[in-house]
């Protein structure tokens, strides 16, 4: 059985748990860019916010409202790392999936529930994000039954027989199927799990292609290890491998997470898509644990969106660089490109005046070495000579409450 | 192999459940030694016990106090005479976010 823990609303609740005065408020996060609603909390949600939402147009007395946040990745990555480190300690295996969402396994497990309760109520208590966990025998349904989970008051569902407890889930709602496919599911009458479940094998094959034929075959019970390729929600990419080999140098840490890197902004471009955050995280190997263990996680928000390849690697570089420890066997790591937003988006004017290609790298360097060499903040130490654009965009952004010493939060 | 004194390791024990937070308490805390400014490390995977001084989610914001918990009895102590004890009422919006395990104040000025 495969479990996926989800973390309810991961953004909002991230910055809930250090202003606890967001706690029952209607809290927007927006992207980088072109500030779209990337995370809402359930009292955004029921104000009507939708994903992805430009949030100019919101009408005005509902935006009132909202509690605004700038998208603090580097608050949620680190926070991230928490989650599936507490994770790593109760189950035998996870497979981090994205930011806020992680497989796990239960081999060894009697009470697969009871120790989903009890992860759950852990990682609420260790690092305040509360979570919900789907149960199923294959990834499909364990991201349906993680769907179900969160409309329960317990936040745990396991899925034992999909034909009863998928009968009114809707197609468009599982992994892998999407809104593109709901028109044309809906005309042939496949409306819900079930009917996808009961659909002629070959049909599906021929009409819709093997994705949809695998998704059929998840929901029956049967394992398609190919269904990993299947992109996270919520408009990221993530792209992670286990190492062949343990890897204890600096040099071939670096090597490998360029690799990832690479890859990651390929599947970038190839969707004409632009990343506003860049997220990295290493593993040691769980399953030697007189091994020292360490499992870091860090997220960084680029200066501007790209699509670069070369700013994508300085980023992850810079993040890796940072969370290096020596004395430690890496088994594991993975590049996320987080907040994707549509190419078409341009911030080239921002820097009138000099080469853009050359500046944007040159930012990138600088935010990269602000953060963890020994410089000091403030952009306009970089010579430019406008006020950029993006700086004004920050005005919602929280505190860097769990990386720099100036910005902890302050307790009466 | 010889160990470096590692001050994380000492006042760190479960990295995970770990926070720095900054006193901001004025002259509330100062009988504990707590003084505004003081870097303070909170464990939310400890459980609060009478006795330890915590962090808490109180009338919606977080505050540093040390628990009086006698059965379903809760009091909120200050470390000064002039700030009485505060009653948690059963029904109050209370929760204990993490214990204080250690505080830490700059000496050198110059």
């Amino acid at each position: 059985m495969i479990g996926l823990v989800d973390g309810n609303n991961f953004y909002a609740s991230c910055e809930r748990v250090f202003q606890p005065q967001l706690i029952g408020k209607p809290v927007v996060v927006l992207s980088n860019n072109d500030g779209c609603a990337i995370a809402r909390s359930n009292e955004a949600k029921a104000l009507g916010i939708k994903m992805a939402q430009p949030i100019h147009e919101v009408p005005e007395r509902i935006r009132k409202q909202l509690i605004i946040r700038s998208a603090n990745f580097g608050l949620y990555g680190d926070l991230s790392g928490r989650v599936v480190s507490i994770l790593r300690d109760l189950f035998p295996r996870v497979e981090v999936y994205s930011i806020d969402e992680s497989f796990v396994t239960f081999e060894g497990i009697k009470d697969r529930e009871a120790a989903a309760k009890e992860a759950r109520a852990r990682i609420l208590q260790w690092t305040g994000i509360p979570c919900c966990v789907g149960i199923g025998s294959t990834k499909t349904l364990s991201k349906a039954a993680n769907k179900l989970a969160k409309k329960t008051p317990h936040g745990v569902v396991e899925i034992s027989d999909a034909m009863m407890q998928l009968a009114n889930y809707p197609v468009d709602d599982l992994w892998g199927v999407g809104r593109k496919w709901s028109a044309k599911l809906g005309a042939e009458g496949i409306l819900t799990a079930v009917d996808l479940m009961r659909a002629d094998k070959d049909t599906l094959r021929s009409r819709y292609g093997v994705v949809m034929a695998r998704t059929q075959q998840e929901l029956l019970g049967v394992t398609c290890t190919e269904l990993q390729e299947i992109e996270p929600d919520r408009k990221q990419i993530v792209v992670s491998r286990s190492f062949g080999r343990e890897v204890i140098e600096l040099d071939d840490l670096s090597e490998a997470l360029s690799t990832f890197a690479v890859r990651a902004g390929e599947k970038l471009r190839a969707r004409a898509l632009q990343a506003n955050g860049v997220w990295v995280w290493l593993n040691t190997n769980p399953f030697k644990p007189d091994m020292p263990q360490y499992h870091p996680s860090r997220a960084m928000k680029l200066i501007a969106a790209t699509s670069d390849t070369r700013e994508i690697l300085l980023m992850a570089q810079a993040l890796m660089r940072s969370m290096y420890r020596k004395g430690y066997c890496y088994k594991k790591a993975g590049v996320g490109l987080l907040d994707l937003t549509p190419g078409d988006v341009h911030q080239g004017d921002l820097f009138s005046g000099v080469d853009p290609r050359s500046a944007k790298l040159m930012t990138v360097l600088d935010t990269a070495n602000q953060k963890f060499g020994r410089g000091t903040m403030g952009f306009a130490s970089s010579g430019w000579r406008e006020k950029p654009k993006w700086g004004m965009r920050q005005e919602n952004l929280s505190p860097a409450y769990t990386s720099r010493w100036d910005q902890l939060l302050r307790v009466k | 192999m010889v160990d470096e004194l590692d001050l994380a390791k000492l006042c760190i024990t479960n990295p995970n459940a770990t926070i720095f937070v900054e006193a901001d308490s004025g002259a509330s805390m100062i009988d504990f030694g707590i003084f505004p400014g003081d870097k303070l490390i909170i464990d939310r995977s400890i459980n609060a016990k009478h006795g330890d001084i915590a962090m808490v989610l109180w009338d919606g914001g977080y505050m540093i106090k040390k628990l009086s918990i006698r059965g379903s009895r809760v009091q909120l102590i200050s470390g000064n005479p002039d700030n009485p004890p505060i009653l948690v009422h059963p029904e109050a919006d209370f929760s204990v976010i993490g214990v204080v395990t250690w505080s830490f104040k700059k000496q050198f000025r110059r």
